[in-house]
């Protein structure tokens, strides 16, 4: 294993990127568990909802956003929890390394390690409600484009909720509300698609909110994990 | 009682820290000049921990301030970062990941570069070369304790804030950790450690007693 000095911005960045895969790799059932849960919660609607098939069509989209909405809370809660608990973070809030840089690698690992198997896994999920090809294009762009924005809103709340009891359900209580946007602009791009409006609208929106996440995320989150080592 | 402007160490004026609403001291003073040592000693809960969580800006005090090298240290500055060094009660180790990738990637993060051989050689000098491929988690508390005694032999930092690390050290771990101490002190690094047990370190401390300094 190679690794070089971390103490400009794009050295910490790629420092904790690296560090945290290599970590996800060492633990690769829990994230078969998030690709399960959401795979679950995606075939629990036909049965709890209706089997008509052209129903079905018409909700799956906001089925697979809320189910990878779900899912990806259930690893945000670890993401600044386990380091807190065993001191390897108040060693990276006192590296001389910028802190927005080793978050932002933080939640960029979070988000290669989760949100990319949940784009890759969302044709399945397509599929079985009978989605058509193109739409599930639509609807793998839009988790593409929508869940690294949902990483940021977890970072900062699983870092605002660091050291609270029952941190992990108070982080939901935090996230949920702010994933608003995100769910509707998300599943409104297919919807929009599929009745022939054409989905550049809501993608160019949740690009937006994309570039925002990574323009506000790392110094709100840097400053939420400061404030917890206060 | 007040310090010098350009005094070349670490120096703490009128500190207080609390715990909660529970004053834990107040109206601390010390100076610990280059190539000398502090013990701080003192019952349980009389501050040590927090009076190093201080000094290394985790935790923040009510009152007071701490000077480094003459000037009053911003715990944000990169400076001051690059020149302390504080290892806690915390383990700041990864279960998962083996002994040896623990301390390449803690080399990494305290701004040294790669470097195999000279994270082999203190592998090697702490007694840790046959588990080096260990995960952490299956290291004894003592071997653990080891491999914090590794970081300490990669830095060249000049300022250690140590935090009990004799803890589970055998009496073999406890002079390769005052033979650091030496060798930091010889550097001109200057150490501020708390700790229950006599270290054998061949420079003689100064000590501070927290329980005595209690309000």
């Amino acid at each position: 294993m190679r690794e070089h000095a971390a103490t400009g911005a794009f050295a910490a960045l790629g420092w904790a990127c690296r560090r945290d895969l290599r970590l996800a790799m060492r633990s690769r059932a829990e994230l078969a568990v998030i690709l399960l849960f959401f795979l679950l919660v995606t075939s629990l609607f036909p049965l709890a909802v209706s089997p008509d098939p052209a129903l079905l069509r018409a909700i799956a989209p906001g089925i697979a956003w809320v189910a990878a909405l779900l899912a990806s809370l259930l690893g945000l809660s670890r993401l600044f929890a386990v380091d807190h608990g065993d001191g390897t973070l108040e060693q990276m809030v006192l590296a001389p390394a910028p802190l927005q840089a080793l978050v932002a690698g933080k939640v960029l690992a979070h988000w290669l390690a989760t949100g990319v198997p949940l784009v890759l896994l969302s044709p399945v999920a397509g599929l079985q409600f009978g989605l058509p090809a193109d739409a599930i294009a639509v609807l793998a762009a839009s988790l593409a484009i929508g869940t690294p924005i949902l990483s940021w809103l977890g970072a900062v709340a699983a870092a605002l909720t660091l050291g609270a009891r029952g941190g992990s359900s108070l982080l939901a209580l935090l996230v949920l509300p702010l994933a608003v946007p995100v769910l509707i602009f998300g599943a409104g791009a297919v919807e929009s698609f599929t009745s022939g409006l054409g989905a550049d609208a809501h993608l160019s929106l949740l690009g937006a909110g994309l570039i925002a996440a990574w323009v506000l995320g790392p110094g709100a989150t840097a400053l939420a994990v400061r404030i917890a080592h206060e | 009682m007040s310090g010098t402007p350009d005094f070349d160490g670490l120096q703490v004026r009128a500190l207080a820290c609390a715990a909660g609403y529970r004053t834990l001291f107040d109206g601390l003073d010390l100076r610990v000049p280059r190539a000398r040592w502090m013990m701080l000693v003192g019952p349980n809960g009389s501050g040590k921990s927090t009076l190093l969580r201080a000094i290394a800006g985790l935790a923040r005090p009510v009152a007071g301030e701490i000077l480094w090298r003459g000037a009053v240290r911003r715990p944000d500055s990169a400076q001051w970062r690059a020149d302390c060094l504080y290892q806690g009660h915390a383990s700041g180790w990864k279960d998962n990941l083996e002994a040896r990738e623990n301390l390449v990637l803690q080399a990494a993060l305290d701004g040294l570069g790669h470097d195999p051989a000279r994270i082999d050689a203190q592998l090697a000098r702490v007694g840790l070369e046959r588990q080096a491929q260990l995960p952490f988690v299956r290291l004894s508390a003592g071997q653990r304790r080891r491999l914090s005694l590794a970081r300490l032999a990669l830095s060249m930092r000049p300022l250690w804030l140590l935090d009990e690390p004799g803890t589970a050290l055998d009496a073999a771990g406890l002079r390769t950790l005052g033979n650091l101490l030496d060798e930091h002190l010889a550097r001109g690094g200057l150490a501020l450690v708390a700790t229950h047990q006599q270290l054998p370190c061949a420079q003689p401390p100064l000590v501070l007693d927290l329980g005595a300094v209690r309000s």
